[in-house]
C-alpha cells in the first residue's frame, strides 16, 4: 500500500533521514517517537503536504507527482491543527470540504456524528479539543478512505472514547485492504495495536519492520551489571543503573543465550525509545 | 467551481477570519484603520456625501484584499485535487475577488457621477485607483527578514495603497468643492502613468508568482517552478 524508498526532507535546520520503509494493506502501523523526531514530517510527506528532497514515495503504486487527486481521494485525515473552519457549523464544513471527495455521503458522517455524541450543528469553534478530533475522525471516516492517517489523536480522548476508538480501528482495516497510518506518543497503545512499527529518532529511522520482527531483535535484561558486562557490548545498546538493580536493552538473535540469573523480557516499544534516546545521549556526553 | 469560489469568497467573512487577519498580518490594521480616520477626518468639513462615496469603496477593496488571502486553507490542500485544477481555483478565486471589488468601486463611481458634476475622466481616475487598490495581495511578510532582505513588494505594497487613496482622496476634495480644475485632472493622471502604472507592472509579476507558489502547502515545492520577484 505504501512505499517509502530512501526519503530524506530538510526543513531548516531539522533533517529527515534516509526513510525507507513499506506497509502493506491490512495493517495498523504505529509511528513513534520522541517530540521534535519528525513524526509529523513523515506525515505530512505521506499526505503530499510535503514533497521528498530525495527518495520516492508511493502510495498504491502511484506519486504525488502523477496522481495527487487519486491518492487525496483515498486517504482520510486526522491531524493535531483543526482543519475544520471554525465559524461554522460540522455539518457545513463537512459538505463544503467533503464535495471533493468521491466517496464522501452525508448519511455516513451523520452516522458517525450520532455514534461520537456530536451535534451536527453546532459551531465546530464552539467545541472541545476531544470533540474537535472526533468530528475531524467522523470526516476521516465518512469518504471511506483506503487509508487512515491518524497525528496524535488519542490523547484527547476521554477512555470510554479511546476504546470505541482502537475498535473502530481495528473494523477498518478488517477486509485486509485498508491501512492505518498512526502517530502517537502513547506506546502502550501501539504496544496492542501495532502490526508494523517506525520508530524515529532526530529524523532518522531507528527502526522500521513489522512488529514481530521488532520483539524479536531486542531484549531487555535484567540482573546483576557484572553479568551484565559479561554480555558483547556490540550488543548491548545502553544500561540503565538503578539502586536495586540494572537493566540494559540488547539487540537479540535466536542463536543468543543469556545468564540463568539475568531476567529477559520482550521490550516494549517505550523501553526500546527510552533506552535508544538515553544510549544516544550518553554516546555524545563521552564525545 | 464558480459556485465553489462565491461560497468560499463569502466563507471568509467571519469574526474568526478577521481576528486571523488581525494577528497574521498587522499591515491590515494601518490600511484599512488609516482611511477610515482620513475618511471621518474629512467628514467634519465640507461635503461628507462625496467622501463616504469615494471612501466606502475603498474601504470595503482592503478589507476584501486583507480578508482573502491567496494561498488555501490547509484542508483543501488535503481534498483531492490536481496541481492544474487548483492553480485554475486559486487564479478564478483572485479574478473573482478583484470583479467584486471593481463591482463596489463601479457602484460607488456611478453614485457620484449621478450627484455631482464630476466628469467622466475623474470617474475614471477614481475608478483606475481602486483598480490598483483591488490588485494588492495582502502580505504576511515584514519588511526585512532574519537575513537583512529588504521586501521589494512591501515597499510595492505600500506606494500602491498610498498613491491612490491620496489620489482619490485629492478628487473627492476636489468633487467636493465644485467640478475639478483641468490641471487638477492633469496631474492624477500623471500620477497614474508615471507612478502608479509602473508599480503595477512590477507586482503583476510578484501577483503571479504568488498565484503560483499557493498552488503547494509547502513554499519550497513551488519556488523550485516559479520566477522571482
Amino acid at each position: 500500500m505504501i512505499t517509502i524508498d530512501n526519503v530524506s526532507k530538510s526543513l531548516g535546520k531539522f533533517q529527515l533521514q534516509n526513510i525507507s520503509f513499506e506497509l502493506p494493506g491490512g495493517y495498523i502501523c504505529g509511528l513513534a517517537g520522541r517530540n521534535g523526531a519528525g513524526k509529523t514530517t513523515l506525515l505530512h510527506l505521506l499526505l503530499g503536504l510535503y514533497r521528498a528532497d530525495e527518495g520516492r514515495l508511493t502510495v498504491s503504486g502511484m506519486t504525488y507527482e502523477q496522481s495527487e487527486q487519486a491518492i487525496h481521494d483515498m486517504i482520510g485525515t486526522v491531524l493535531v491543527e483543526e482543519l475544520f473552519e471554525p465559524f461554522y457549523s460540522i455539518k457545513s464544513n463537512a459538505g463544503h470540504f467533503g464535495k471533493y471527495f468521491s466517496g464522501y455521503r452525508w448519511d455516513r458522517m451523520a452516522a458517525y456524528l450520532e455514534r461520537f455524541g456530536l451535534d451536527a450543528h453546532r459551531r465546530f469553534g464552539k467545541l472541545s479539543r476531544g470533540e474537535k478530533l472526533k468530528c475531524q475522525f467522523a470526516f476521516a471516516l465518512a469518504h471511506d478512505p483506503k487509508l487512515l492517517l491518524l497525528d496524535e489523536p488519542a490523547g484527547s480522548f476521554d477512555p470510554d472514547f479511546r476504546e470505541q476508538f482502537f475498535q473502530i480501528i481495528k473494523d477498518f482495516i478488517a477486509d485486509g485492504i485498508k491501512s492505518v497510518i498512526l502517530a502517537t506518543h502513547q506506546t502502550d497503545d501501539l504496544d496492542r495495536l501495532a502490526d508494523y512499527l517506525i520508530c524515529l529518532e532526530d529524523g532518522r529511522q531507528i527502526f522500521a519492520g513489522d512488529i514481530e520482527s521488532f520483539r524479536s531483535a531486542y531484549r531487555v535484561v535484567s540482573g546483576e551489571r557484572y553479568k551484565i558486562n559479561l554480555l558483547p557490548q556490540e550488543r548491548i545498546i545502553h544500561v540503565q543503573e538503578k539502586l536495586y538493580g540494572t537493566k540494559a536493552l540488547v539487540r537479540h538473535s535466536r542463536l543468543n543465550q543469556y545468564d540463568a540469573s539475568l531476567q529477559v523480557t520482550y521490550p516494549t516499544i517505550e523501553d526500546f525509545m527510552y533506552f535508544y534516546s538515553s544510549g544516544k545521549a550518553a554516546q555524545e556526553r563521552r564525545k | 467551481m464558480w459556485k465553489n469560489i462565491a461560497v468560499d469568497y463569502y466563507r471568509a467573512y467571519s469574526w474568526s477570519g478577521i481576528r486571523e487577519m488581525w494577528k497574521t498580518n498587522a499591515g491590515a490594521l494601518v490600511s484599512i484603520i488609516y482611511p477610515l480616520f482620513v475618511m471621518l477626518f474629512q467628514m467634519t468639513s465640507g461635503e461628507k456625501c462625496a467622501y463616504l462615496i469615494v471612501y466606502l469603496p475603498m474601504l470595503y477593496i482592503l478589507l476584501s484584499v486583507h480578508m482573502h488571502p491567496v494561498r488555501l486553507c490547509k484542508m483543501m490542500y488535503l481534498c483531492p485535487m490536481e496541481a492544474d485544477r487548483r492553480m485554475q481555483y486559486i487564479r478564478s478565486s483572485y479574478n473573482f475577488g478583484v470583479a467584486l471589488r471593481m463591482t463596489s468601486a463601479f457602484i460607488g463611481t456611478g453614485i457620484l457621477v449621478m450627484l455631482y458634476d464630476c466628469g467622466v475622466i475623474v470617474a475614471a481616475e477614481i475608478l483606475l485607483n481602486d483598480l490598483v487598490l483591488s490588485l494588492l495581495l495582502p502580505s504576511e511578510k515584514k519588511t526585512d527578514d532574519r537575513d537583512g532582505v529588504f521586501h521589494k513588494e512591501i515597499v510595492c505594497m505600500i506606494f500602491m495603497i498610498a498613491v491612490p487613496m491620496l489620489c482619490n482622496l485629492i478628487l473627492a476634495l476636489a468633487i467636493a468643492d465644485g467640478e475639478p480644475h483641468r490641471t487638477l485632472d492633469r496631474i492624477i493622471f500623471a500620477c497614474i502613468v508615471l507612478i502608479q502604472a509602473p508599480l503595477v507592472f512590477r507586482y503583476r509579476k510578484y501577483v503571479h508568482s504568488e498565484l503560483e507558489k499557493a498552488v503547494y502547502y509547502e513554499e519550497k515545492t513551488a519556488q523550485k517552478k516559479t520566477r522571482r520577484f
